[in-house]
């Protein structure tokens, strides 16, 4: 573990242009970024090539993180492996039905199709009740039988889903290995192994999406892990999971799925652990791109996590960073609509045309032009690599907008930064308020090439105090993954009423759970001391649905039945008499990695150039007047900038308005009031 | 005061549709009853100050519209005068409502400045407010329906009035599920209020008034937009409710709709008069299914509602119709009927709208409740096999969805009912064959079996039990399967059931569910082969049905077609 030399760690966001790297100076927190073109079929070429301009030698470096977008892009353009599906006998036709369900008020409807074609479908006799007793035996022979059926219709995979085996896995585990000794080439994933949570169809759809992605996914990461010693790198390889965490590229092939929606999980965990850094642990984490805006809670300085992820329509029971999304970006497109009302998003104007100022064809009014009519954002960005054009921006949004409705293109276009603020802010407020939390309680940390534009506004309409904007706000999503741990989440469905149970039989479920984390952190490396285990329970009033989400202790039933008839009537103001019960049991097991230092870096440097100044017109601020331009890194730790001001950075803008502070904190800039 | 704006009047805008959102949310999320937190039988709009739609947030679709009368019926009979800030009222009276007892309407006044600026609403199958059965298919009157509750405030500032919870719960054979349900739906309601007035408050009353008149005419223009494409003229479709416990004969069904310019006249006489029984709709709900249709048929890709959307409608349903029927008819089950009507209106105009209309779908819901005592407790399980759609020109049916009264209901999987109920799902499979034949083939149908490990009081819902749908346009073939509910061993030849009532099942036995395909879209002798083999590999036709009704020769041995068998078989004409 001893390095002689200072140790670096670098990660990478493959695109489909560009690979961005991002490399980090572990000892003195300085943050170098750098981009090669992607190689598409050597997706390491790239990754070194990058790596290179940052002057940081790959040997030099003892952790590299990648979070991967093939999992992903496997699934939405349907490339995956041809997948066989075997299940308990009346149960074939399951991933065809799905649940029955359709959109309201539609005609007719065109069902996504399935993952696997009802001809690779087979069911086996056995039969399982939900306290694990055997009504039929699996039939062993028959096994064998359709799974060769399967592998002989070109199957390269095959997914087993038998009815309850989440609570009684033994057949599953035994057709497993009855498949691997027969056809060993062929990659067998197990509905339980993936997820020990009821819902048979979820958990089909879960085993076969992995099927689905394994091997191409394998294929991969083999290449990368090669591509990348023969480049220089020796240190450990890591691939980022969608709960936040990141796992060692050999755990990564064995579950494909847990890859699916990492991009935006890093930054928000990555989030947390550089706010909690300086102690701010109770955080919403805002990130806003071109299309999107996302929107992640974080409290107690861990993010809260969903137990199923929605991807390309399909519902896997994958554990993933909640995240709140609205269609609402720099390429929002603002119109009118048949009666004159005004609207700006969810439409796009993507990268291509993108917004009308880049000059690239775009026709249609984005939020970018508004913010650059507004004064919001410089003409020259990415440090004059691109200049936006203002008459242009000025033109569309006085045509579209302006004109039409009466108004002066300022008010036009400081009225399409409203409105998509706005919507933001009721994002933000039914993820607070609408759940029982207190905004102003809050630090609000803001990345993406957005987030700095837009929020100090919401913080004001949220009443929250302080504001922290990361180095490389651009690129955040891409650096935050260094700062993470190791993570493996498990969990079980168990219906146990507390008030029924003993002490031992209450917390005899996180045994088995525990048990199989810690395993495998250890197989990663990690010793006694590096583990951090946290134990939750999903609970509920005994006939309700839904649970709530409540940290265990060893306290006892009553103290499990006040934690949570505490948790119900914060959330939704009122308790219900009678029973709880728990539903499900969960952990996350977190294996602990050496942190960045957060240095004041790169240290600020000394300016004596002439003030800039520029014009901005914002309709929360009242009139326009001209407000002080500042480079982010002429900021010092010592003299904090008065609004109104604005902050400019290579990747983002940073709006400081009247009665905010901005000061620089171990590398952050920070805003307060 | 200040004036209006077009910014300020967006931000409204969509601040309405998150208030109807988050009431939703937090009511499935809360309630006790299955049938809301997972089969969302329950519905959400907030209105303006006129009582007009202005957002909604819609669990079952048969509710669409209907709230918009219940709220304005219940705000006339309570008096707008009598509400007062943190208010909510309740009414369960069919007759006001639109629905059956079970299906409770809570309606909270938004206050802004000491003045009403509109009303935030919900209603929802509550749970058991103690029918003589759970569901009393067999009632001839609203009096054996269960508890009742006239328009009263069941929260105020002070909370809620624990003396109607006592008398609700004294009434329901689930007292805790129901009265923590109500509860849970005012508590969501009371939250929306709040932030309905705090939206308003923040922007003004006119950007307000101004947004809400901008999204009507909006709504109202694109309905009429799609209304003057169909050709002018009278569409009339016949149809029956084969089955209704009581009467013997099935009763007959009439609608016509008449289509002058972008207006849409939908008369229901010709229509049985009202019948002893429980299929009897009240007003409201008839002309929530007709809006249910229009929606369907104009604004189908774009949620919410609003009431602009309705200016284009006019209804005729003749007092003491089936249509709208008078007190104290029974209307325990008038979903259906008043589904099917909505069916009907598609229906009628499927000529004059032949590339968005599919071919007739395979039935009604065929679908069971069961009762028993397990553990000590009563417990209700329930579950419907899901139908096959008809085929559009260009396109197969989709295969076992829900009937599109209740398309947002997820059926509840095996595992969830199993983890707490001593049942047992043995079967859950697409009917082969049952999809009419086709150019483009009609959706499969489904057949669903339980094995019982305890005695159960049943009863059935299954409608197009006789005959089944008629066959799809240009030569498409009839659905195929069938609409029934069987029990015994699981085999073909069980006693079969439709529309039933207090139905035994012993410890042991099987309970079979069946729901028919959809009809098929031009001749099948046009289909192509090859996607003929696909069905018949995928298992969706069988071998004989492929070439009875296909033309398509296919050896069993190798699944390949027999390309000259085919062509003479074809050139023969058969199939069809």
């Amino acid at each position: 573990m001893l390095h002689p030399q200072p140790l670096a760690s670098a990660s990478a966001d493959v695109g489909g242009t560009f690979t961005d790297v991002v490399v980090v100076d572990r000892t003195t927190g300085v943050v170098h970024v750098a981009k090669a073109p992607t190689v598409a079929d050597d997706p390491a070429r790239g990754i070194i090539d990058a790596i290179a301009k940052t002057q940081v030698p790959p040997s030099a470096m003892d952790r590299f993180v990648h979070g991967t977008t093939i999992g992903i892009n496997t699934l939405l353009q349907r490339h995956g492996a041809k997948v066989g599906f075997l299940t308990t006998r009346g149960f074939k036709d399951l991933l065809l039905i799905g649940r029955g369900n359709w959109p309201s008020f539609r005609l007719t409807w065109d069902r996504p199709t399935p993952l696997v074609p009802g001809r690779l479908a087979v069911e086996v006799n056995e039969r399982v009740k939900a306290d694990g007793t055997v009504i039929d035996a699996l039939d062993e022979a028959e096994v064998i039988a359709k799974a060769r059926e399967l592998v002989e219709s070109g199957a390269e995979a095959i997914a087993v889903c038998f009815i309850n085996a989440y609570a009684m896995p033994q057949h599953e585990r035994r057709a497993g290995e009855i498949i691997r000794e027969h056809f060993p080439d062929i990659v067998v994933c197990l509905s339980h192994d993936l997820s020990r949570r009821y819902r048979e169809y979820d958990r089909a759809v879960t085993a076969t999406g992995e099927a689905y992605l394994r091997p191409r996914m394998r294929t991969y990461f083999d290449k990368l892990s090669n591509g990348m010693a023969e480049g220089g790198f020796a240190g450990r390889l890591f691939i980022t999971a969608s709960d936040g965490g990141v796992m060692s590229v050999e755990q990564a092939r064995d579950r494909a799925l847990r890859t699916l929606v990492s991009g935006c999980a890093s930054g928000v965990a990555g989030a947390a652990v550089v706010a909690s850094a300086s102690g701010w642990n109770d955080v919403l984490a805002i990130d806003m791109g071109g299309t999107s805006f996302d929107a992640a809670i974080i409290q107690h300085g861990h993010p809260s996590i969903s137990p199923t992820a929605v991807v390309a329509g399909f519902e896997f029971q994958v554990p993933i960073i909640s995240l709140s999304t609205i269609g609402a970006g720099g390429g929002s497109i603002a119109y009118l609509d048949s009666a004159g009302g005004l609207h700006v998003g969810p439409e796009s104007a993507g990268a291509r045309p993108g917004p009308a100022c880049y000059g690239h064809g775009g026709t249609r009014p984005t939020f970018t032009d508004a913010a650059l009519v507004a004064g919001l954002i410089p003409e020259q960005i990415l440090e004059g690599e691109m200049t936006l054009d203002r008459e242009k921006a000025i033109e569309v949004i006085s045509r579209e907008i302006a004109e039409p409705l009466g108004l002066s293109v300022s008010e036009a276009a400081s009225g399409i930064i409203g409105i998509v603020e706005a919507r933001m802010a009721m994002l933000l407020e039914e993820m607070t308020v609408g759940n029982g939390l207190d905004p102003r309680d809050f630090t609000l940390f803001a990345y993406g090439g957005g987030g700095p534009l837009v929020a100090a506004r919401l913080a004001e309409e949220l009443g929250i105090r302080r504001i922290v904007i990361p180095q490389h706000p651009g690129v955040f999503s891409a650096w935050g993954m260094q700062t993470l741990d190791v993570v493996q989440e498990a969990s079980v469905t168990k219906l146990i009423v507390p008030s029924t149970a003993s002490g031992a039989e209450l917390s005899a479920p996180f045994e088995e759970l525990i048990a199989e984390t810690s395993a495998q952190l250890r197989r990663e490396g990690f010793g006694p001391d590096d583990i951090t285990m946290l134990r939750f329970v999903e609970m509920r009033y005994e006939s309700q649905e839904h649970t709530l989400l409540i940290p265990y202790d060893d306290r006892g039933a009553d103290a499990m039945h006040t934690a949570f008839d505490t948790a119900h009537a914060a959330r939704f103001g009122f308790t219900v008499p009678g029973g709880v019960e728990i539903v499900t049991y969960r952990v996350r097991a977190i294996g602990k990695l050496e942190k960045p230092a957060f240095a004041d870096a790169p240290a600020a440097e000394p300016f004596d150039g002439p003030a800039r100044s520029r014009q901005v017109d914002h309709r929360a601020v009242g009139a326009a007047r001209p407000w002080n331009v500042l480079d982010r890194r002429h900021i010092s730790t010592e003299t904090p900038v008065q609004g109104p001001a604005l902050v400019e950075e290579p990747t983002a803008t940073t709006v400081v308005p009247e009665g905010w502070n901005a000061r620089i904190d171990e590398g952050k800039l920070v805003l307060e009031r | 005061m200040t004036t209006a704006d077009p910014i300020s009047a967006a931000i409204v805008r969509s601040g309405l549709a998150s208030t109807a959102r988050e009431v939703f949310d937090q009511f499935v999320r809360t309630a006790l009853t299955p049938l809301i937190y997972e089969a969302y039988d329950f519905s959400v709009a907030v209105f303006d100050a006129n009582v007009d739609v202005v957002a909604d947030a819609s669990g079952l679709p048969e509710y669409v519209g209907s709230l918009a009368f219940t709220t304005q019926r219940l705000v006339a009979e309570f008096g707008r005068d009598q509400l007062n800030e943190g208010d909510v009222i309740v009414c369960s009276e069919p007759f006001l409502t639109g629905g059956h007892p079970p299906d409770i309407a809570v309606v909270g006044p938004a206050f802004v400045d000491g003045a009403i600026v509109g009303f935030v609403a919900l209603r929802g199958h509550m749970g058991d407010v103690g029918a003589r059965t759970a569901e009393p298919a067999d009632s001839t009157s609203v009096y054996e329906e269960g508890l009742v509750l006239p328009p009263l405030k069941f929260m105020t500032a002070d909370g809620f009035d624990e003396v109607t919870a006592k008398i609700l719960a004294a009434n329901s054979r689930m007292p805790r599920e129901t009265v923590g349900s109500l509860k849970a739906a005012a508590a969501a309601i009371h939250q929306g209020t709040l932030r309905f007035a705090k939206i308003v408050r923040t922007y003004g009353e006119p950007s307000y008034r101004l947004a809400v008149s901008e999204m009507m005419a909006r709504s109202e223009q694109e309905v009429r937009d799609v209304i003057s494409r169909i050709p002018d003229g009278e569409y009339i479709v016949r149809d029956q409710l084969d089955h209704t416990v009581i009467a013997i004969d099935p009763v007959p069904l009439m609608c016509t709709v008449r289509i002058s310019g972008s207006e849409i006249e939908v008369d229901v006489t010709g229509s049985a008069p009202q019948i002893v029984g429980s299929m009897n709709v009240p007003y409201a709900q008839t002309v929530a299914a007709c809006r249910l249709a229009i929606k369907r048929l104009t604004t189908q890709d774009r949620n919410p509602a609003n009431s602009g959307e309705y200016r284009v409608l006019t209804v005729v349903a003749p007092e003491g119709s089936i249509f709208n029927a008078q007190p104290p008819a029974g209307t325990f089950l008038m979903h259906i009927t008043a589904s099917l009507l909505s069916e009907m209106i598609v229906t009628a105009l499927q000529p004059a709208m032949p590339d968005i209309i599919p071919a007739h779908s395979g039935g009604h819901t065929t679908a069971y409740v069961g009762s028993f005592v397990h553990d000590g407790a009563y417990m209700q399980t329930d579950d419907s096999a899901p139908i096959g759609y008809g085929a559009i020109r260009g396109a197969d049916g989709a295969s076992a969805l829900q009937h599109f009264s209740i398309a947002g209901i997820a059926l509840a999987p095996a595992e969830v009912w199993e983890a707490r109920a001593p049942i047992m799902k043995l079967t859950y499979a697409l009917a082969r064959d049952s999809g009419g034949a086709g150019k483009w083939r009609g959706g499969l149908g489904s057949i669903v079996q339980w094995g019982f490990d305890t005695d159960a009081n049943l009863s059935f819902q299954a409608q197009r039990t006789i005959e089944p749908a008629p066959a799809g346009p240009d030569g498409g073939g009839a659905p195929g399967g069938r609409n029934d509910l069987q029990i015994g061993t699981g085999a073909e030849g069980d006693p079969a059931f439709s529309l039933a009532v207090d139905v035994p099942i012993t410890n042991g036995q099987i309970l079979t569910l069946h729901g028919a395909g959809g009809a098929g879209f031009g001749s099948p002798l046009d289909r192509e082969p090859q996607l003929v083999l696909g069905d018949v590999r995928d298992g969706f036709v069988s071998i004989s049905a492929a070439a009875d009704d296909y033309g398509v020769v296919i050896h069993p041995g190798t699944l390949d077609i027999d390309v000259d068998a085919t062509r003479s078989l074809r050139e023969k004409g058969n199939g069809a």
